[in-house]
């Protein structure tokens, strides 16, 4: 079987149809600020340098540095932190330029409604641990704010030991008319937390992961294929390579992506050395969701040695879009 | 179909499916044989992706992935085809 052939079937034509006009998203991603109200456990951002610039506040430079991305190629805008939400003149100032982004926040300050981008929230346990990673239980205040909002997904950060509070928190967020996906916590380079997850942690998240995609559906953005893939006793810098100039520096440049992606820190400077969606975090450990939606969908290539094995890349994709982008919905999975 | 043929035809293909408009054929007559045809068609990285796994497809070469930046023109690939002994 090959590609061509898998095309044939109907069912997978129509869905790579569907996605294919979306190959031309070009995105980069912009910390705004180094501020936040938080200080989480292994909080990537202020485990790393960028923590460490100094904020460009000038609403007007970032109006014209968006401008000059855009002007770039880049067509979707991924906006980070640490809190952008502390910094609304810049999220407008990004909005104003492009329509298409996602804004990462721990939503404890309500974006204003008028910039649609998706907006993900951060979540890290339940009650007991909120309070122990975050210092302060979120959940109540961020599904508060987010009231049928229709922005809002809520993206729940496993790790090796809050998984048996998954079910009640995906529960609680589901039954408020949320949807939500999930993180894996990844190694931050340089450290060896206690939050990492291991074989036995990792099978136990993909199955928490598969029964509540089984139990709620279309609320649960991700897929029994990204469920698979994330947590693989490889990386998934290991199963599929990444495209991003961080490592593309190392002699593997790429197509797309390695040229192209930047991440840029609140003083608008970026290094191809660390240019990637989580800077900090160890590639060999690196199971992060933001990193999944920018390696997986870039290797069809490697999703073309069974019919099965591309539904599952499909799938993959479709969720990403849906994640992604406020407009899009998702369809059935095609994996078996 | 010669080579160069069939390679023009997978280009159709896969702008049949990007543009959904009769532009990609129009391009497509334009072409050179040097042209550097991501930029040509402003085609993205799984863009070329697809054009090399339909190339694999249909004249049944296998495309080492660390070949992929090298193959930029129809020349490119002609003579990729060629060395790969079809
Ligand atoms: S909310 Fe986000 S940026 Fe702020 S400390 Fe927590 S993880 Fe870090
Ligand atoms: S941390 Fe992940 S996304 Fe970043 S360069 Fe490494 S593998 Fe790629």
């Amino acid at each position: 079987m090959s590609f061509t052939k898998y095309l044939e079937n109907p069912e997978i034509y129509a869905r790579y149809n569907k996605v294919k006009p979306y190959f031309k998203l070009r995105s980069s991603a912009y910390d705004l600020t180094t501020r936040c109200q938080l200080k989480c456990e292994g909080c990537y951002f202020f485990s790393g340098e960028s923590s460490h610039v100094e904020d460009s506040t000038d609403v007007k430079k970032w109006r014209h540095f968006f401008i000059t991305e855009q002007e770039r190629g880049i067509n979707y805008f991924n906006l980070a932190g640490a809190e952008p939400a502390l910094v609304p003149d810049l999220l407008f100032a990004a909005w104003n330029v492009l329509p298409f982004g996602t804004i990462f926040t721990n939503g404890l300050k309500l974006i204003d409604r008028e910039i649609n981008y998706r907006i993900h929230i951060s979540v890290w346990g339940d009650e007991k641990g909120d309070k122990e990673y975050r210092g302060v239980n979120c959940l109540p205040k961020q599904l508060k704010n987010y009231q049928d909002d229709n922005r809002a997904v809520f993206v729940y950060t496993i790790n090796k030991n809050n998984i048996d509070q998954l079910p009640s928190v995906a529960h609680r967020i589901v039954s408020s008319g949320h949807r939500m996906t999930f993180n894996f916590f990844s190694n931050p380079v340089g450290e060896h937390s206690p939050l990492q997850l291991d074989e036995c942690s990792r099978k136990r998240a993909y199955d928490t992961v598969v029964s509540l995609i089984e139990q709620y559906g279309s609320s649960i953005l991700f897929s029994r294929y990204s469920a698979e893939v994330h947590t693989a006793s490889e990386s998934l810098y290991k199963q599929f390579d990444c495209p991003c100039p961080r490592v593309a520096d190392n002699g593997k440049k790429g197509l797309g992506i390695g040229q192209r992606y930047r991440s840029y820190r609140a003083d608008h400077t970026h290094h191809s050395s660390s240019d990637c969606c989580a800077p900090n975090t160890e590639c060999f450990d690196c199971r992060l969701y933001a990193a999944g939606s920018l390696i997986v969908p870039s290797r069809m290539d490697l999703h073309v040695s069974s019919e099965d094995l591309f539904r599952g890349w499909l799938d993959y994709l479709d969720v990403c879009l849906c994640l992604y982008l406020n407009d899009y919905e998702r369809d059935i999975e095609l994996y078996r | 179909m010669n080579a160069h043929k069939k390679l023009l035809a997978i280009f159709n293909s896969t702008f049949e499916i990007v543009h959904q408009s009769k532009e990609g054929d129009v391009l497509l007559n334009t072409v050179t044989l040097d042209d550097n045809l991501a930029q040509k068609f402003d085609l993205d990285s799984l863009d070329m992706i697809e054009v090399f796994l339909r190339i694999q497809d249909e004249f049944g070469v296998e495309i080492d992935e660390d070949d992929y930046e090298k193959l930029m023109s129809l020349n490119d690939i002609l003579a990729y085809i060629d060395a790969c002994g079809k």
